[in-house]
């Protein structure tokens, strides 16, 4: 195992060299998930600095619980339920609730085959609707949306990171998708959506 | 039928809405998470430190100056460098902590190897790009300075910094006055960039070393006899190496708008007389 650069290391060796004391394990960890952290905070709190912030809390509260942390169990979810937990408090305890943003720029290619400009604009505006709709979900809406839209979590992947059963986490998603609907402005009679 | 329609599309969207997220930036949460775990590393019993003894250390007061943090820090590392670079991970993180290098990836450079010949002095020295004298100047981006009593340098190279801008180097060969340094036929090199070697963020360590403070031509300086590397922490927080070419000693100063630095076999009253000529 000496020499092996870190970077080939799996999550489980690494998390167990962690255990064991080393920072360096731990460091190829945080750079592995930091972006994976931040932005399920940022889908939690809505704000960029409560997101860093809450992203740092949770890798240094991961640090401290690795010895808790079960020898062959995924990192990644066990992770992110600490990022969330973070990320959640922070967002109760602050008075201005932030909203979710797009990004700015616009007229990004989506890979397929260029849409007309008029199916473009309703996809564009589309999509700020869902975002919009996701400013006004509970943080636990919001959180098991974006796990499974945003982030490609597996079902299991799922259930671990919310601390549920594996049958609970299609039920907390359907039932956080029927609010996300509710929520969504209804389309004008007459407009065919794309 | 129209409700799974209507899922898709709001499936699709969510997707689409996912990676276009204005989502914050995560480029310095390793640093920031090293921080806070050097400074509580007792947070469990398994990352207790061992008792450290480094004679020069004491954590630094909260607001030193930088140069006497900078100087500490040099100091500090090299002898961290040179005996105890086995200390654990944990040990080493404390260190930094308090010398606060911050974040910083300390490496160890390794020793030069031994260089075979070249059709040039400098070819084999890493130097970057062989030019004129009028070139070299203007890449510098001020007055190239140069020792007096010593000639022409024989050799000019220019070299880009990761941190902007150029160095330039001026390579002498053995001549009366200055002994040999090594076995590249270099005796003296000197390298000149813009800028202050302690601007934020670029801070020199030299591994193996001793390291003494100096003042020449009325600017601070460092005297490092014996070592054998220098690493840069650049304005992006990477570390740099830069590894000293000739097997000697090295007086590195401040003049001007200029950082200068002579790599040669001199001893240390012999470098200070050279870098007086400077101008």
């Amino acid at each position: 195992m000496e020499g092996r650069p870190l970077e080939q290391e799996d999550d489980a060796e690494l998390a167990e060299r962690a255990r064991r004391g080393e920072v360096a394990a731990y460091e190829e960890l945080v750079r592995r998930y930091r972006q994976l952290a931040v932005r399920t905070a940022y889908v939690i709190t809505g704000q960029s600095a409560d997101a860093q912030d809450a992203a740092q809390e949770a890798f240094v509260k991961a640090y401290y619980a690795i010895g808790r942390f079960r020898a062959g169990a995924p990192f990644r979810p066990w992770l992110l339920r600490i990022v969330a937990n973070e990320a959640i408090n922070r967002r109760r305890s602050s008075r201005r609730k932030a909203a979710l943003a797009l990004r700015v720029a616009e007229s990004r290619p989506s890979g397929d085959a260029a849409p007309s400009p008029e199916a473009a604009a309703l996809a564009h505006e589309l999509r700020g609707e869902v975002v919009t709709a996701m400013n006004r979900l509970r943080e636990e809406d919001r959180l098991v949306i974006a796990y499974r839209y945003f982030f490609d979590l597996s079902e299991s992947e799922m259930a671990d990171a919310l601390g549920c059963a594996r049958g609970t986490v299609k039920s907390r998603l359907s039932r956080a998708l029927k609010r996300l609907q509710r929520e969504m402005p209804a389309p004008p009679p007459g407009e065919v959506r794309p | 039928m129209a409700r799974e329609l209507e899922l898709r599309l709001l499936e699709g969207a969510l997707r689409a809405a996912g990676s276009e997220l204005d989502y914050p930036p995560d480029a310095g949460v390793w640093e920031a998470v090293a921080v806070r775990i050097a400074e509580a590393p007792t947070g469990r019993a398994r990352f207790r430190l061992p008792a450290l003894r480094l004679p020069v250390l004491r954590p630094p007061a909260v607001l030193r100056p930088a140069w006497h943090a900078a100087v500490a820090a040099v100091v500090a590392v090299a002898l961290l460098l040179s005996g105890l670079l086995a200390a654990s991970p944990a040990v080493r993180e404390t260190v930094e902590r308090w010398l606060g290098l911050r974040g910083v990836k300390v490496v160890q450079t390794p020793r030069p190897p031994s260089l075979p010949p070249t059709q040039t002095l400098g070819g084999a020295l890493d130097l970057g790009r062989r030019v004129g004298l009028g070139e070299a100047g203007r890449h510098l981006g001020a007055t190239l300075l140069f020792p007096a009593g010593l000639g022409a340098p024989d050799e000019l190279y220019v070299r880009d910094l990761s941190v902007g801008g150029s160095e330039v180097f001026l390579v002498y060969r053995e001549r009366p006055g200055i002994p040999r340094a090594g076995t590249t036929g270099v005796a003296l090199l000197v390298s000149e960039f813009t800028g202050s070697m302690y601007r934020p963020g670029f801070e020199k360590y030299s591994f193996g070393a001793k390291i003494e403070r100096v003042t020449v031509n009325g600017g601070r300086g460092l005297w490092i006899e014996g070592g054998h590397g220098l690493a840069y922490l650049d304005a992006n927080g990477e570390v740099v190496q830069d590894q000293f070419r000739l097997a000697g000693n090295v007086l590195l100063w401040e003049q001007g708008p200029l950082t200068l630095r002579i790599e040669s076999a001199l001893s240390k009253a012999g470098a200070l007389a050279l870098a007086k000529t400077f101008g």
